[in-house]
């Protein structure tokens, strides 16, 4: 009976502790995934300042270069583009997405869509440009949530699992 | 009474301690004062017992 009851604070510990990691781990992918989202978009803007070739294709063959979850972005409204136009593809496709990034996040990243194949070559460099420079202020504030929040949830985590075990026991 | 409660309450109100500097530290000062009252609440449900005890002790000694 004791064994069983060790056994089940132990459970109650490990398990709160990892909930902490858990939700700390999101606020650092949070910034992973935008940092490799602007990379996407330098990619983009370069790709299309010196190849001529469609959007569709250019979204894909980007996909093929990024991580996964930002990948699938791309991927997705590539595929989407082929039905309806660039802006609406990219919108749909951001709000299907599955990232670590928040709905501001999504929202900046948005307004690439007001002029995606839209107007011509130096609109779009231009609205790429903007979109970075948002994102890197996105960047900020998630680097610095990242510095607040990393810690204290892993200590949240610990310290909750040790005070409910010691009611407990 | 058991002496284990007291080193219970005494853990108890050192991790709340941290709990609330962690929390000031991170700028939620409202979270923190919300895991000081929680602290509070758990320990006076668990000293609630013994002082009914010293109340009934208190009345069988001067008979009221």
């Amino acid at each position: 009976m004791q064994m069983i009851k060790y056994l089940t604070l132990m459970i109650i510990l490990a398990s709160t502790t990892y909930i902490g990691i858990l939700i700390s781990k999101k606020y650092l992918n949070r910034v992973k995934d935008l940092k490799e989202m602007k990379n996407a978009l330098n990619i983009f803007s370069t790709k299309i300042k010196f190849t001529y070739e469609p959007i569709p294709q250019t979204f894909k063959e980007i996909s093929e270069k990024v991580k996964p979850n930002i990948a699938n972005i791309f991927k997705e409204s590539s595929k989407k583009m082929q039905n309806e136009n660039a802006g609406k593809a990219w919108e749909e496709a951001l709000e299907e997405s599955n990232t670590n990034m928040t709905k501001e996040d999504i929202e900046v990243l948005k307004n690439l869509s007001n002029l995606l194949g839209k107007v011509n070559l130096e609109g779009q460099v231009n609205e790429v440009e903007l979109v970075e420079n948002f994102l890197d202020t996105q960047i900020e504030l998630a680097e610095e949530e990242k510095q607040k929040y990393v810690k204290m949830y892993k200590t949240l985590g610990i310290t909750i699992g040790l005070a409910v075990v010691i009611i407990l026991i | 009474m058991d002496i284990n409660l007291l080193f219970k309450i005494a853990a108890i109100g050192i991790l709340v301690a941290v709990l609330h500097q962690v929390l000031v530290r991170a700028g939620r000062e409202d979270q923190a004062m919300m895991t000081t009252l929680a602290g509070l609440v758990i320990v006076l449900t668990m000293v609630i017992k013994e002082i009914s005890t010293l109340f009934d002790t208190v009345r069988t000694i001067f008979g009221l």
